[in-house]
């Protein structure tokens, strides 16, 4: 049986009836997602493959508390992959990398392998554009939403790392996620070369 | 009354997750109270669900991977034996304070009271009751269905069945499932056609001309609507006494 042609939401239900082919499938798909997330929030390998583990074990032994109404299948190891990363680094207390935190660099270079199925295309086309709509922001908004997302740090925490006011950073934040908001929401109606599966992109990645 | 204050300003930080614990539950309390904030907030969680993407490329190790299959490897085989025993199991536990009366009319019950409901019931992750004395055959997928299931619980008389799937792929009108019952001999009689829906979900009653447990082995098949005198399509579900 081919795994590779199978949608998330069917892997996942696999991967709930223990199916270690789907697993493995699911990993090929996410891994680098995952890994990006933990590596960029502890900025060292060993920890991010820990938490790569986790999270895919985590998967393994919790696929059937997956809500498809709530988020899709990407949203969802995102979301366990930061949120682990993120214990680590309160764990740690510490966090002498404050700065090493980044958003992607926008190149046509970056434009990532696309096969799979449909929602594959959609996911790659997805990233293109969330990429492209953090690269337009202001780097100080950048940064301030970086320190919020990857290392879970509050407005006070963002505003003591990087030795601004508390309203600057508040600002920075709402004016970084305002304006991501409207980008991402605009392309839904961008010219698509990309045919009509652009447009549904959006709601699939979370909007729902 | 003063009309309670929109939070507006605060939900992006609130999606993100950086708002220091008091403002945070400001927000959280509002938002009970207020559906046009809710929709608010869906939008920037929309956003903050698509962050991940814009991480800097980063690729795990190939080491990783075996050490994540290694993890799971023995857990797998288990866990599929135990998932596969359980439906019938958890069928038993949920009909047992209905077992003392339960005749075809209380099979009849069950599809009426909604088989979706049944197979949802199947699914929930919780212990395995212990298995009364009700009489089910469990069927599980082929790798044309790996991930059906189905359940065949047995009337009293053993003349008379309903049988429960879940997960089969749904068919065109043109075709339908098929139920088949196979004796010693390699024998094999129709026991149903039926369709499921959209979800995969599916029942019929099944009859029989011989008792049900005089059948060794059971099989689902896919067949031209109505169904077919002997099985010719593919097989998606397979169980054994
Ligand atoms: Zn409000």
């Amino acid at each position: 049986m081919n795994y590779t042609t199978l949608d998330d939401e069917t892997l996942l239900r696999l991967v709930a009836h223990a199916n270690a082919d789907a697993l493995s499938t699911l990993y090929d798909r996410y891994c680098r997602l995952v890994f990006s997330v933990a590596l960029n929030a502890v900025s060292d390998h060993p920890t991010a493959e820990e938490i790569t583990l986790d999270v895919f074990t985590r998967v393994w032994e919790r696929a059937s508390t997956y809500r498809a109404d709530r988020a899709t299948v990407t949203t969802w190891l995102a979301s366990i992959a930061r949120h682990r990363a993120i214990d680590v680094l309160r764990r740690r207390q510490a966090r002498p990398e404050q700065f090493s935190v980044e958003w992607a660099e926008t190149s046509a270079s970056n434009m990532p392998h696309i096969d799979g199925p449909e929602e594959q295309v959609a996911l790659a086309m997805q990233q293109q554009r969330v990429r492209a709509a953090m690269a337009a922001l202001p780097e100080d908004q950048k940064r301030a939403l970086a320190l919020a997302y990857f290392q879970g740090l509050s407005h006070n925490e963002i505003a003591a790392t990087l030795r601004e006011p508390l309203g600057t950073v508040k600002t920075r934040i709402r004016l970084g996620m305002q304006k991501l908001r409207q980008m991402l929401q605009d392309e839904r109606f961008a010219p698509a070369d990309q045919s009509s599966r652009g447009s549904a992109t959006y709601n699939d990645l979370g909007g729902r | 009354m003063a009309v309670e204050r929109h939070v507006t300003d605060l939900l992006p930080a609130y999606a993100l997750g950086c708002l220091d614990a008091e403002e945070a539950a400001l927000v959280a309390s509002h938002l009970e109270t207020c559906a046009h904030c809710r929709a608010d907030l869906a939008g920037y969680e929309a956003v903050t669900g698509n962050l991940a993407l814009a991480a800097p490329d980063a690729a795990p190790p190939a080491a990783l991977k075996r050490r994540l299959m290694a993890r799971v490897a023995p857990a797998a085989a288990s866990r599929r034996a135990s998932e596969r025993a359980a439906p019938a199991q958890r069928l038993a536990g949920w009909l047992r304070p209905a077992w003392p009366v339960l005749g075809l009319a209380a099979l009849l019950l069950i599809v009426a009271l909604g088989v979706s409901n049944l197979l949802l019931w199947q699914r929930l992750n919780e212990a395995p009751p212990p298995v009364g004395t009700l009489r089910t055959i469990g069927l599980v997928g082929t790798d044309a269905a790996p991930v059906a299931l189905g359940t065949l619980v047995v009337s009293m008389d053993e003349r008379h069945g309903v049988l429960a799937v879940d997960g089969l792929p749904p068919l065109d009108a043109t075709q339908q499932y098929q139920l088949w019952l196979i004796d010693q001999e390699g024998q094999r009689t129709s026991g149903a056609v039926f369709s499921v829906d959209e979800a995969g979900y599916g029942a019929a009653i099944v009859e029989a001309p011989q008792p049900i447990f005089d059948y060794s082995t059971f099989g689902v098949t896919i067949e031209p609507a109505g169904g077919s005198p002997g099985p010719t399509g593919t097989k998606v579900l397979g169980g054994e006494l």
